[in-house]
């Protein structure tokens, strides 16, 4: 614990704060822009400042644009007067003035009054705020609403498969696998609070509340020394403060799904959001149809967020986000009985400070609470260790700091750090037992401090060439792993429209989820590195380039990726999970990873037909020395074609039409190439029928590829807004499979082995209207 | 502003419509030599068999699977040869049925068929002996403890009676380590209705002893069993004894100790 102590100390000494006190004193403009209405901050908005005098031919003396809490700065200014122009899309643009700047700091938040959305503009995604970034991309919530779903309702991460380099394992899985990671590579954060296991399962419904959504962030890979602590991705969604305007609500009932939104004004300063979801879809799979097979489903979740907005330079917040997901056998499967429940609570005060020195500090104190339990048994088996038993229970205690500062037009400088308490409690076994459960010493426990440190520096070194340099230094406590990460990106603009771009990280992972590759059910089980369990680790190269065209309404991006994966864990052959046959660490196996591929997107951001298309050419290979007998093997969800097309329409005033079509290359599976009779080795009675797997995923699914369609009718119904809208999931009624299996199957008195393949979802219609007062 | 969203999936009875299809696998049909052979200690050597692999999608056919034109040898304690003949069903055996499997000697394997070379070695381990037999886990189990040889892994079934009822796989095995001369043994659980007073002296339990080469195959065995499930596949590497290229299959020492009651 000593040790624990001084790392901790060792970490506080280089806090940001010490940074703060440390600048020097310039003049500049600062602050926030949001809407007039509602208060939410705007990110991405642009500001140009005029010098003395604004007219409409000179050109503006700077220019910059919102971060991602809606903050900007004019560092370094002469003194004199400005003319500020906020301009953000769906908002009229606003001037302000700062007379006679002389030598201080000003603070100035400016509210944009919403005005008539032009259509023409309202379809975002992509480099929202900063060309220069490289596979990152901003989506605007908007555009979850004029895409077509299955409930009528786009799940988050659905959309984000249809961007080049993004995949799903199968129909039914929710997590996202980016450039060749595995989901748990991914680091979601809401709030800057982790959420260990964001999906809800499947096309069914949507990740996160659109309700409560205020930005999503998505960065593929080469991430920037301010995230890290996961080897593939960043997901870093920011919720709705609510509005200041007046109490407001939704309400919503369907046939499978609830949910509301409430928000409002607390006081003249503070405002709460409180939005919520329950899912029963459980209840009509049992109507409709009891002897499917198909795993019975329900969630429920809430997202709420406190905003106390103190003064201009002080705003407070608290974040609370909570989901519940159960997943079941339905009574029909009479040899497999399954039970696999999630649940996350995390709670995270945020402060939110912009100094007399136009510095910006963010600060959060959070808990995470996240559970994963996991119960499989095999009725058809005597055996009791042919059942499945795991359960997962983290706790974090998280501390961050970030400081970002303008020290001039050039560099901008952030730094942070990152201090999290683990906690676990893991329990796993192969024959289940009740008391594994509630037996509190039947479980493992560990304790284990992760820190972080990072600097990095964003510096536009000539009006071309823009670098992003960082490094990230992380602490990680059970085994005392200490290790750097460097962050190299930069930018070059051979024209204005024309950008190559390249990014270089390592990055690393400490805690490894472990999954069961034989079971299409989650099981997933969250292990931290330990003396045996090495932190995972990888480096990423990315190089990429962007073309715009037609004043930036469209944009062709080419990116290549290579990444390799050091230390990546899974179950064993046949893994024996139980305290006689040691800890799980014994049933786990090392192994070595790489990831290579192309996309291109083409992207039309604005008019009345907007969309993209993606295509992916990707390699990913894992090699372990205990599994498939020591040759490279593809994952499941390797693709090597992945095509995708998405398209809006806003045919008139009243008519829209979204329509997606997605291409993959079949998933991966192992298929026995043969069948054999074996005698059993004593006790074993007699002779059976086997399956022979030579090789792991060794064969592919068919081609997977599926059209959805969205037609929107907007009308006025009893002087109220009025929409009607018909889904079409499945257009033309593809048989994608699912998974696959093998049968034993009687024919004229003979046993035929079989390989069998699931459809779950053929074309699915679903019509909804909705209408607002 | 309240919101109301009514969802209607006017056609959502499609949902029961997933289905599963037969596929189509012939073009990834392989191969692959099978070899099964048990050798008993104590006993008369009975038979090698081998066949090949059929593709999965048409019923088994052991006329189809068999190999008929195996040349095969067994080679016992390095020094004594013993060709062996097809008979029938794939089985190879000695010209004349008097080979006796003793303890502590060992086995080789040679064979060849067309370009497939096969290859394997057991030891035969002893007959396990029982020093004594009890209860375990509140009379659920039964627990033998035996006399430990090196080499050798061991495990226990239940019986009960002259055999009307029988464990048919172990739940784990017991394995030496070294330095120790007794071993205690477990059986699975007997299922309630055999842990009543009416079946008192009627509860047995038999030891089994292995070439511990049987460890490997008895913590992988399972994976090729055919699960039948959607949800759940089997799939992995056998730890096989056999050697050679596309080959799979045991030819291991087995020691099956006598039926003792438990009192």
């Amino acid at each position: 614990m000593k040790t624990h102590l001084k790392i901790l100390l060792f970490f506080l000494i280089l806090s940001p704060l010490v940074l703060v006190n440390a600048q020097t004193k310039e003049n500049s403009i600062s602050g926030l822009i949001k809407d007039a209405v509602t208060g939410e901050i705007l990110v991405g908005a642009n500001i140009v400042l005029y010098k003395d005098s604004i007219k409409a031919t000179d050109q503006h003396y700077k220019g910059t644009t919102t971060n991602i809490h809606g903050f900007y700065v004019f560092p370094n200014l002469p003194k004199g007067n400005y003319y500020l122009i906020a301009r953000y899309i769906g908002y009229k643009p606003t001037i302000k003035e700062v007379s006679g700047l002389k030598s201080n700091t000003v603070h100035f938040n400016i509210d944009l009054i919403p005005g008539e959305i032009q259509k023409e503009e309202v379809l975002v995604i992509g480099k929202k705020s900063d060309k220069s970034l490289i596979s990152n991309l901003d989506v605007s919530p908007e555009l979850l609403s004029k895409l077509p779903s299955l409930s009528g309702e786009t799940d988050l991460f659905k959309l984000l498969q249809m961007l080049p380099g993004i995949k799903t394992a199968s129909e039914l899985s929710g997590g996202l696998y980016v450039r060749g990671g595995s989901p748990d590579q991914n680091l979601t954060l809401v709030d800057g609070l982790t959420i260990y296991n964001p999906s809800h399962i499947g096309n069914i419904a949507s990740t996160f509340n659109s309700d409560a959504i205020q930005e999503i962030r998505l960065i593929k890979g080469a991430f920037p020394a301010e995230y890290g602590g996961r080897l593939s991705s960043i997901l870093d969604i920011k919720l709705r403060s609510g509005t200041k305007e007046r109490n407001k609500g939704t309400i919503g009932l369907g046939l499978i799904n609830a949910f509301f939104t409430l928000e409002g004004p607390i006081s003249g300063n503070s405002t709460y959001m409180i939005s919520g979801r329950d899912m029963y879809y459980d209840k009509w799979q049992d109507n409709l149809n009891q002897n499917s097979n198909i795993p019975r489903y329900n969630f429920s979740d809430l997202n709420s967020k406190i905003n106390y907005v103190v003064s201009e330079e002080n705003i407070f917040s608290i974040s609370a986000m909570y989901s519940k997901d159960n997943l079941y056998s339905p009574e029909s499967s009479k040899d497999l009985n399954y039970s696999t429940g999630w649940d996350n609570l995390c709670v995270g005060l945020n402060w939110l400070h912009i100094n007399s020195r136009s510095g910006l500090l963010t600060s959060s104190l959070s808990v995470t609470n996240y559970g994963f339990r996991s119960l499989i048994l095999n009725n058809s088996s005597e055996d009791i260790t042919d059942n499945f038993f795991s359960s997962s229970r983290l706790r974090d205690y998280n501390l961050k700091q970030n400081f970002e500062l303008h020290l001039n037009e050039i560099h901008t400088l952030k730094t942070g750090i990152d201090l999290t308490l683990h906690q676990y409690d893991l329990r796993y076994s192969t024959a289940y037992d009740p008391l594994l459960e509630t037996d509190p010493y039947a479980g493992d426990n560990f304790y284990s401090l992760e820190g972080a440190l990072y600097f990095q520096a964003e510096s536009q070194l000539t009006s071309r060439l823009k670098l992003n340099t960082g490094v990230r230094l992380y602490y990680f406590g059970e085994r005392k792993y200490f290790n750097a990460e460097p962050r190299l990106e930069f930018s070059y603009a051979l024209t204005e429209n024309t950008f190559i771009k390249s990014a270089y990280a390592v990055t690393h992972q400490y805690l490894h989820l472990i999954v069961r590759n034989d079971v299409s059910l989650p099981t997933d089980l969250w292990y931290p590195s330990t003396k045996k369990i090495l932190p995972g680790s990888s480096d990423q190269y990315v190089f990429g380039i962007d073309q715009y065209f037609g004043g930036q309404d469209y944009l062709l991006s080419l990116e290549s990726y290579y990444r390799n994966m050091d230390n990546l864990y899974e179950y064993k052959n046949s893994s024996q999970l139980n305290s006689s046959k040691g800890t799980v660490e014994d049933q786990l196996v090392k192994g070595k990873g790489e990831a290579y591929g192309v996309e291109v997107f083409f992207n039309k951001k604005a008019g009345s037909i907007s969309g993209w298309v993606g295509y992916t050419l990707s390699w990913t290979r894992r090699k372990f020395d205990d599994l498939n007998n020591g040759k490279i093997f593809y994952p499941k969800y390797d693709r090597r074609h992945d095509l995708s097309f998405v398209l809006s329409y806003n045919i008139n005033d009243n008519w829209s039409t979204g329509l997606t079509w997605t291409y993959a290359s079949g998933q991966r599976y192992s298929l026995p190439p043969g069948q054999y009779m074996f005698n059993e080795i004593s006790p074993g009675t007699g002779s059976n029928i086997y399956i022979d797997y030579s090789e792991l995923n060794n064969a592919q699914f068919p081609a997977f590829h599926k059209m959805d369609l969205n037609l929107t009718y907007k009308c006025s119904l009893f002087n109220l807004p009025f929409e009607i809208y018909l889904n079409i999931y499945n257009l033309y009624n593809r048989q994608n499979p699912f998974a696959q299996f093998v049968s034993k199957e009687s024919e004229n008195g003979n046993t035929a082995v079989k390989v069998k393949q699931l459809v779950l979802f053929p074309i699915i219609p679903t019509v909804g209207f909705n209408f607002k007062f | 502003m309240i919101k109301y969203i009514l969802t209607i999936p006017l056609l959502f009875l499609l949902l029961s419509c997933e289905k599963s299809q037969i596929v189509d696998n012939g073009a990834a049909s392989q191969e692959v030599v099978v070899v099964n052979c048990e050798l008993d200690a104590g006993k008369l050597f009975s038979s090698v068999t081998f066949t090949r692999t059929l593709p999965v999608g048409i019923p088994y056919d052991i006329k189809a699977a068999e190999l008929k034109d195996v040349k095969a040898y067994l080679k016992i304690n390095g020094a004594q040869i013993v060709p062996l003949h097809y008979i029938s069903n794939g089985e190879y055996k000695p010209m004349y049925n008097e080979l006796i499997v003793e303890a502590g000697s060992t086995f080789e394997l040679f064979a060849e068929w067309g370009e497939t070379i096969i290859y394997s070695t057991t030891t035969i381990p002893t007959v396990p002996e029982i020093n004594s037999a009890s209860y375990e886990a509140g009379g659920k189990n039964l627990k033998a403890n035996i006399k430990v040889h090196a080499g050798e892994v061991y495990g226990a079934i239940w019986v009960i009676g002259n055999g009307i009822a029988k464990a048919t796989a172990f739940p784990s095995l017991s394995i030496p380590e070294k330095e120790i001369f007794n071993i205690n043994v477990i059986t699975s659980g007997m299922p309630a209705e055999y842990t009543g007073n009416e079946f008192n002296g009627m509860r047995n339990i038999q030891v089994f002893s292995y070439d511990k080469q049987y460890t490997a195959y008895f913590n992988s065995a399972k994976v090729n069993v055919p699960l039948g499930n959607a949800f759940m596949q089997n799939g992995g590497t056998i730890g096989w004894n056999v050697f050679g290229n596309n080959v799979i299959g045991m030819f291991i020492g087995v020691g099956k100790g006598t039926i003792k009651n438990v009192n």
